[in-house]
C-alpha cells in the first residue's frame, strides 16, 4: 500500500509538530525550570536565550525520529521475520505471509546537545526518547528478504521525552501500521552485507 | 564615540532630574552584561501575539519591562522598511504590524527599538533616552494554496538570530547598546532641557566620573577607555553541537502469554498451503 503521507515522528506524536516541540523543549531547558540546565544559568541573558533556543531547535530535530523506521529496526531483529526473510531470499519467487499476534518493540535514544560559547564548551544538555510499541495482529507479506506488503496490523505507541533524566512529555497513540510504515518497493529485513545463509529446508517439511 | 554620547546624555538626565545619586559605571543597561540582569540593567520582553502568519496578516508586538525600576517610554518596530511607532499608552506598549505582502515564506525577523528610563524619572522630561534594539523571529507562511515553507534555516550557529520554522519566537536584544543615540527631537519623546545644557552637564559629570574611576584604579588608560569599560561586554557567539547517539537501542519482546505468533507459509503457487503455529520459546 503506497502512501504519500508524511511520516509519523516521535516529536510529532508527543508535541504535535516541530514548532511545538522546540517551544516545549525551550521551556524545559531554561535554567529556571526544574529540568533546566544549570550550566546555562551563568550565561548572560542574551547568550542564554540564544543557547536555549538553539538547544531546543536542535534537540527537537534530534528527537524527530520516524516511528516506522524504528519499528522496522525492531523487526530486523525479530527471529520469526528474519527467518522468513532468509527463506524467501534463498528461494526466488517464494513468498511468505507471517502473522504475529502481538509483539512489543522498545526503543531508547539518548542524544545530547553541546553548547559552545565563543567556542568554549559551557555545558551539554542530555535528551532521551523512550518508545514502547505494541504491535497487534501483524500480517506481513515477505518476498526476496523484504516486507513487500502489510496486510493488517495496528500499533499502540507510548513515547516519552526526558531532559536531563526528567520526563517532560509523554503521549500514547494507536495507529494503523499503514500509517506508520510505507512499504514502498519493499523493506529489506536482512543486512545487505550478509548474504542469506544456505537455503532452509523446504517449508512443507515443517509442521506443528 | 556614539556610545559615549548616549552614556553622557543618560547620566546627565539622571542628574538633572535629581533622581540618581551615586552613579556607578554600570548604569548602562544591557541584557548581556551579567547573568543577574536586574543588578546591572533593565530587562525587557518583546513578544509577538503570534509566531507565524501569512502576508497581510496583522501581528502585534508587545513591549514590557521585566523590572519595575525601568519603564519603557517609546518603541517602534517593522518587518522591514519604515518603523511603526508604538502609541503611547501605559507602561507596557505594543505596536501592530502587517506582514509584508511580498514577504517570502520562511523564517524572517521583526526589528524593533525601545526607549526607556528609570521609573522615578518616567514622569519627567527627557532629551535623549537610552534605547535597546533587537529582533524577534517570525515565520511567514505561504499564501493559501502556495508552497509550504522550506525547512528551518536555523543551523547550529545561533548568533544570527534567525529562527527556523520550528523555532519559537525568541527575542534577542543586542549585546551592545546601539551605536547611535536617539535623536532628542524625534518621535513622541518630549523635549525638556536644551540639548546644549545636557551635553555640558554630561561632560562635567563624565569628567568627574572618569576622574574618580581613575583615582580608584578601576580604569587604566585614557578617558575613552574608561567609557568603554562601562559598556557591556561584546556579544558572545553561541553554537550548539548535536551529538546523536550512534544507534537507537531496540529490543523486541514476544507477547508474554500463550500463543505468541503464527507463521503461515503460502508459496502462492496455487499448490500447497502450510500453516505453522509456534508456541512460546
Amino acid at each position: 500500500m503506497m502512501s504519500t503521507d508524511p511520516p509519523v515522528t516521535a516529536c510529532g506524536l508527543v508535541f504535535g509538530g516541530p514548532a511545538n516541540a522546540a517551544a516545549a523543549l525551550a521551556q524545559a531547558v531554561a535554567p529556571d525550570r526544574v529540568t533546566g540546565n544549570q550550566g546555562l544559568r551563568h550565561l548572560s541573558a542574551a547568550t542564554r536565550d540564544a543557547a536555549v533556543r538553539d538547544v531546543s531547535v536542535v534537540g527537537a530535530e534530534l528527537l524527530d525520529l520516524d516511528l516506522g523506521g524504528l519499528l522496522v529496526m525492531g523487526w530486523r531483529t525479530y527471529a520469526t521475520l528474519i527467518q522468513a526473510a532468509r527463506r524467501t531470499a534463498a528461494t526466488p519467487g517464494r513468498e511468505e505471509i507471517v502473522d504475529i499476534v502481538t509483539h512489543r518493540i522498545g526503543a531508547t535514544y539518548q542524544p545530547s546537545v553541546e553548547v559552545l560559547v565563543d567556542e568554549v564548551r559551557v555545558t551539554a544538555v542530555g535528551l532521551a526518547l523512550t518508545l514502547e510499541f505494541e504491535v497487534k495482529a501483524l500480517s506481513a507479506v515477505i518476498r526476496a528478504g523484504q516486507i513487500v506488503a502489510l496486510e493488517s496490523g495496528r500499533c499502540a505507541t507510548r513515547a516519552t521525552i526526558a531532559i536531563e533524566g526528567v520526563p517532560v512529555a509523554t503521549r500514547t497513540a494507536e495507529h494503523d501500521l499503514h500509517v506508520l510504515i510505507h512499504v514502498g518497493n519493499g523493506i529489506p529485513l536482512l543486512p545487505a552485507q550478509n548474504p542469506p545463509p544456505a537455503p532452509f529446508p523446504t517449508a512443507p517439511q515443517q509442521s506443528w | 564615540m556614539a556610545t559615549a554620547i548616549i552614556f553622557f546624555a543618560f547620566s546627565a538626565s539622571m542628574v538633572v532630574e535629581g533622581g540618581w545619586s551615586g552613579v556607578s559605571a554600570e548604569p548602562f543597561p544591557s541584557a548581556s552584561s551579567s547573568a543577574d540582569v536586574n543588578s546591572t540593567g533593565p530587562s525587557f520582553s518583546v513578544d509577538p501575539d503570534k509566531e507565524q502568519g501569512r502576508p497581510g496578516d496583522r501581528v502585534t508586538l508587545s513591549f514590557a519591562s521585566n523590572d519595575p525600576e525601568w519603564v519603557i517610554l517609546g518603541c517602534n518596530a517593522a518587518f522591514s522598511g519604515t518603523r511603526q511607532p508604538c502609541p503611547a499608552s501605559g507602561l507596557d506598549l505594543a505596536v501592530e504590524l502587517s506582514v509584508p505582502a511580498d514577504a517570502r515564506p520562511g523564517p524572517t525577523s521583526i526589528s524593533w527599538t525601545l526607549f526607556y528610563t528609570t521609573a522615578e524619572n518616567a514622569g519627567g522630561t527627557h532629551d535623549a533616552l537610552p534605547s535597546q534594539d533587537g529582533i524577534t523571529s517570525f515565520l511567514v507562511l505561504p499564501p493559501p494554496g502556495g508552497d509550504s515553507p522550506g525547512p528551518g534555516a536555523t543551523g547550529p550557529d545561533g548568533s544570527g538570530g534567525g529562527g527556523s520554522a520550528s523555532a519559537p519566537p525568541i527575542t534577542l536584544p543586542p549585546a551592545l547598546p546601539p551605536d547611535t543615540a536617539p535623536s532628542s527631537g524625534s518621535g513622541s519623546l518630549p523635549i525638556g532641557i536644551p540639548l546644549i545644557f545636557v551635553v555640558l552637564a554630561a561632560a562635567v559629570l563624565a569628567a568627574a566620573l572618569i576622574s574618580r574611576r581613575i583615582r580608584a584604579g578601576a580604569v587604566a588608560g585614557s578617558a575613552v577607555g574608561a567609557v568603554a569599560a562601562a559598556a557591556p561586554p561584546a556579544g558572545q557567539n553561541v553554537r550548539v553541537v548535536p551529538h546523536p547517539e550512534p544507534g537507537v537501542q531496540v529490543t523486541v519482546r514476544e507477547a508474554p502469554p500463550g500463543l505468541t505468533h503464527v507463521v503461515r507459509l503460502e508459496p502462492r503457487t496455487g499448490i500447497a498451503t502450510v500453516n505453522v503455529q509456534e508456541g512460546p520459546k
